[in-house]
């Protein structure tokens, strides 16, 4: 018999290096879910992805199993590590931080093109141009 | 000594999550929770406390339309313990049982341990614990001194002294680990044979000994395999390391090798891998 979907949850946590403090902690306790054996799954599939934050949908059953999915980093990180800088701008009307090129912005779209709402690369690519231009980071071409 | 966190409330639209990422990355937060129209970055307390002015005015400067609309301080706590109250009883094999203190009379192996979980690794359910439970069985040898590293609930360490280790030294970086091992000791009446001391593999100086457990990370094993070396280098010792997925194996061992180790050998447990490796 298929299980039965309880609910499901949105973190966002640095990539092999979750631990039982908070968030992650008071996600999974106060769903009765085993925070221990998602720290070390999450871990162990993220290891080689350290350095970065990734997006994890944890969905979870009437029977306290659980299921998780991590996607791709959020599109302003992949545009902060394609301009090899260390932080987004915080004031991106003034001061610019780095430069990515359009190509790097239709490889960024096309990583994330399951968790944008588009429907095309194009419209895609258009939508990481406003992110990077959000945290201070030129287009160049 | 327990940590206090923080919770910051930040409310913005869901299409701007992703720019406050790209203004917060780097910084130290423990994690983010998405809720509908709100973020909840969670901060330690003392960070938050001496960035407070800094971190706001980030928020403030970076365009996005966001607002912190609540503060919310998080003592740590046993978020576990829930669930710990369903921990079942484990037969790992024939020989050895887990199981916490009310559910020990359900095991029927020779070898019984009684562990009692709180927000600590290793009660027997995950396929890491078992795979070293079963590669422990095989190399711990009578009147042996092992060295548990990243010990969490105590278990590898009690499991050496049952299969006839003279004595154990068990460290973790953990305060809730360091909590729940001696409680496990004292509990499974090993407490003159195991000692157990907070610390991270950086700052260990490791004795000679003759074997060490370490059921880590990935991220963590890579690093420290000079350092596991240097226990264990003396006696020839044996290395016992997992909490690694099977796709990591190879680098794994390039990566031991490399330190001065062996491959001996090594067993799985659906996507899972534990791997004893023997010092040159």
């Amino acid at each position: 018999m298929a299980k039965k979907l309880a609910g499901t949850f949105k973190l966002q946590l640095n990539a092999g290096e979750a631990t039982m403090a908070p968030p992650v902690g008071p996600a999974f306790g106060q769903r009765g879910l085993n925070g221990m054996e998602f720290v070390k799954q999450f871990n162990a599939k993220t290891a080689k992805q350290k350095g970065t934050i990734l997006p994890v949908l944890v969905t979870f059953f009437t029977d306290k199993s659980f299921t998780f999915i991590v996607k791709s980093p959020p599109a302003s990180i992949l545009l902060i590590q394609a301009a090899g800088i260390k932080k987004g701008s915080a004031e991106s009307n003034k001061t610019k931080v780095g430069n990515v090129t359009l190509k790097q912005c239709e490889e960024i779209a096309k990583i994330k093109m399951e968790d944008l709402n588009c429907d095309s690369v194009e419209s895609g690519i258009e939508m990481v141009k406003g992110t990077a231009r959000s945290i201070g980071i030129v287009v160049e071409g | 000594m327990r940590k206090e966190f923080i919770n910051i409330h930040i409310k913005l639209q869901e299409e701007d999550f992703d720019l406050l990422y790209g203004v917060f990355f780097g910084l130290p937060f423990s994690g983010i929770e998405e809720k509908l129209d709100e973020v909840v970055a969670t901060f330690t307390l003392e960070f938050w406390s001496e960035n407070k002015v800094q971190l706001i005015e980030l928020i403030e400067k970076s365009g996005i339309n966001a607002k912190i609309i609540k503060e919310e301080t998080i003592e740590d706590r046993n978020w576990n313990e829930e669930w710990e109250k369903k921990v079942p009883a484990i037969k790992v094999n024939e020989r050895i049982g887990i199981a916490p203190e009310w559910k020990v009379p359900e095991l029927n192996t020779d070898i019984k341990i009684a562990i009692n979980p709180k927000m600590s690794f290793g009660t027997g359910e995950h396929s890491s614990t078992r795979l070293m439970c079963i590669l422990s069985e095989k190399i711990v040898k009578q009147d042996s001194f092992w060295i548990d590293v990243g010990t969490g609930t105590g278990v590898l360490a009690i499991l050496a002294v049952k299969l006839g280790a003279k004595s154990v030294l068990a460290f973790d970086n953990n305060y809730w680990a360091i909590e729940n091992a001696v409680e496990n000791i004292k509990l499974n009446k090993v407490e003159s044979k195991v000692k157990i001391q907070e610390s991270d593999i950086e700052s260990f100086e490791f004795p000679d000994c003759d074997g060490i457990m370490a059921n880590l990370f990935l991220n963590l094993l890579l690093p420290s395999f000079k350092k596991l070396y240097t226990g264990l280098k003396a006696k020839k010792g044996d290395l016992l390391v997992s909490g690694i997925l099977i796709y990591n194996k190879d680098e794994i061992i390039k990566a031991a090798t490399n330190a001065g180790f062996e491959l001996v050998n090594s067993i799985t447990e659906d996507e899972w891998l534990a791997v004893h490796f023997r010092a040159l």
